[in-house]
């Protein structure tokens, strides 16, 4: 309030003394206003660059080091399946992964590079729009490809579409818990990473909410 | 600069690994006779195992270690112990898998896909792949190796398997190891070390977790 007086005075006083004509009384003169609009418009950008400035102070884990390699359990309703992850990780951006079976035969290939998913190896069967979807859904959060995808709203809160994810960290500023609600606030997914006393990543626990996948990551050394 | 020395390094190791598995043989139909005779000498077979898996785009293999059991003709013992536990039992068409502390069952008398499984691992350790008009074989040799290089006809067991190469112990007329190219390209070998042939295995071993 007492900036929008002092503003006004200020628009008043300036245009007084340089507006060549009289002001109108008991109203804003036509350079006033214009004075006003100019003001709000400046405020209303300010506004839009501070939110969208917003950082959080989360770090990615990913990036400790180039390579990962994690055991993985899928669950699915009753079914377990074990096997394998390898990441190759540059940026939230840019990373591949190879998923495993147990005895060692590549299941799938896939890639993300420079805002493209690249599938280098998927069988057929797998190949389907429904399940990539979900299984790139999937991994852009596990993965945390969702870091350079999405806007801040706070420290916090990541929004991407009609997704808000909640972060919350340790005191190293890496994610322990990551919450995925929909735009009417119903939980969709959480994932929970947990670290090592060397502060390595350790595991990585997705859980679907709306029906019963999971999926288990636990690194190895 | 840093990358073309590290690639061209890689390329002439390759070539000289190949330079010395990669001889075609000069009598196939000797490489074929030995593993009819490795067959036909092995009753049972069982090792520590090694794998290693090499992906394309990674420095850095997968490791994993297990134990290996085998009778003829159709009992099996794969067992994973670490990083992961996964134990693959074969006797008869019963086939089971115990992973995660869950076992399931299956029968290679009516699913096709471990019907396939079935063969190509007990095929792979007693040479009986070779026979199989499924794949298309070629035989090379070094001084102290066979190796069978199999490749399967069948579109949809290409998608998943490209390759698989049997290599053979010329001295003793043993198998040494596996190398697995799956539908991707990526590389796994198998190795079987400390190896005991012919040695009497008990019977709950193919049949107890």
């Amino acid at each position: 309030m007492k900036s929008k007086a002092f503003n006004s005075n200020f628009f008043r006083n300036y245009y007084a003394s340089h507006s060549p004509l009289p002001l109108e009384r008991g109203g804003l003169g036509l350079d006033e206003r214009r004075g006003v609009a100019f003001l709000t418009a400046l405020l209303f950008s300010l506004v839009l660059f501070g939110n969208a400035s917003a950082q959080s102070k989360i770090q990615n884990p990913f990036l400790t080091s180039p390579t990962h390699l994690f055991t993985s359990k899928l669950t699915y309703q009753e079914n377990t399946f074990t096997g394998y992850l390898g990441v190759k990780y540059t940026d939230a951006n840019n990373f591949r992964i190879s998923f495993n079976s147990t005895m060692g035969s590549t299941l799938m290939d896939l890639e993300w590079k420079n805002g493209e998913f690249i599938k280098h190896y998927l069988p057929e069967q797998l190949n389907r729009k429904i399940i990539i979807n979900k299984l790139q859904d999937d991994f852009e959060m596990m993965l945390l490809h969702i870091l350079a995808e999405g806007k801040w709203k706070n420290d916090s809160t990541l929004k991407i579409g009609c997704h808000k994810y909640r972060f919350e960290g340790n005191p190293n500023h890496f994610p322990t818990k990551v919450e995925d609600r929909n735009w009417l606030g119903r939980l969709k997914r959480t994932l929970n990473f947990s670290y090592s006393e060397e502060k390595k990543l350790n595991t990585i626990h997705l859980k679907h909410h709306s029906f019963a996948l999971q999926m288990e990551l636990s690194s190895i050394e | 600069m840093k990358h073309i020395l590290k690639i061209t390094i890689f390329s002439l190791l390759a070539f000289a690994m190949n330079a010395q598995d990669l001889t075609p043989a000069k009598s196939p139909k000797a490489v074929k006779d030995a593993f009819t005779k490795m067959n036909a000498s092995t009753k049972s077979f069982s090792s520590d195992f090694k794998q290693t898996k090499e992906f394309s785009f990674m420095d850095r293999p997968l490791v994993s270690t297990g134990k290996f059991y085998y009778q003829k003709s159709d009992q099996l013992r794969w067992e994973y112990i670490s990083p992961l536990q996964y134990v693959m039992l074969i006797n008869g068409d019963n086939i089971r898998i115990k992973e995660d502390g869950k076992v399931k069952t299956y029968s290679s008398a009516v699913n096709e896909v471990f019907k396939t499984v079935k063969e190509i691992i007990l095929g792979c350790i007693s040479g009986e792949i070779l026979n199989d008009p499924n794949y298309e074989p070629a035989f090379y040799e070094s001084d102290k190796q066979y190796q069978v290089k199999l490749q399967p006809k069948d579109k949809q067991l290409k998608e998943y398997m490209k390759e698989i190469n049997i290599f053979l112990d010329k001295s003793s007329n043993e198998l040494s190891y596996l190398i697995l190219k799956d539908g991707s390209g990526d590389i796994t070998k198998i190795e079987f070390q400390n190896r005991k042939i012919n040695q009497s295995i008990d019977e709950s071993t193919f049949s107890k977790f």
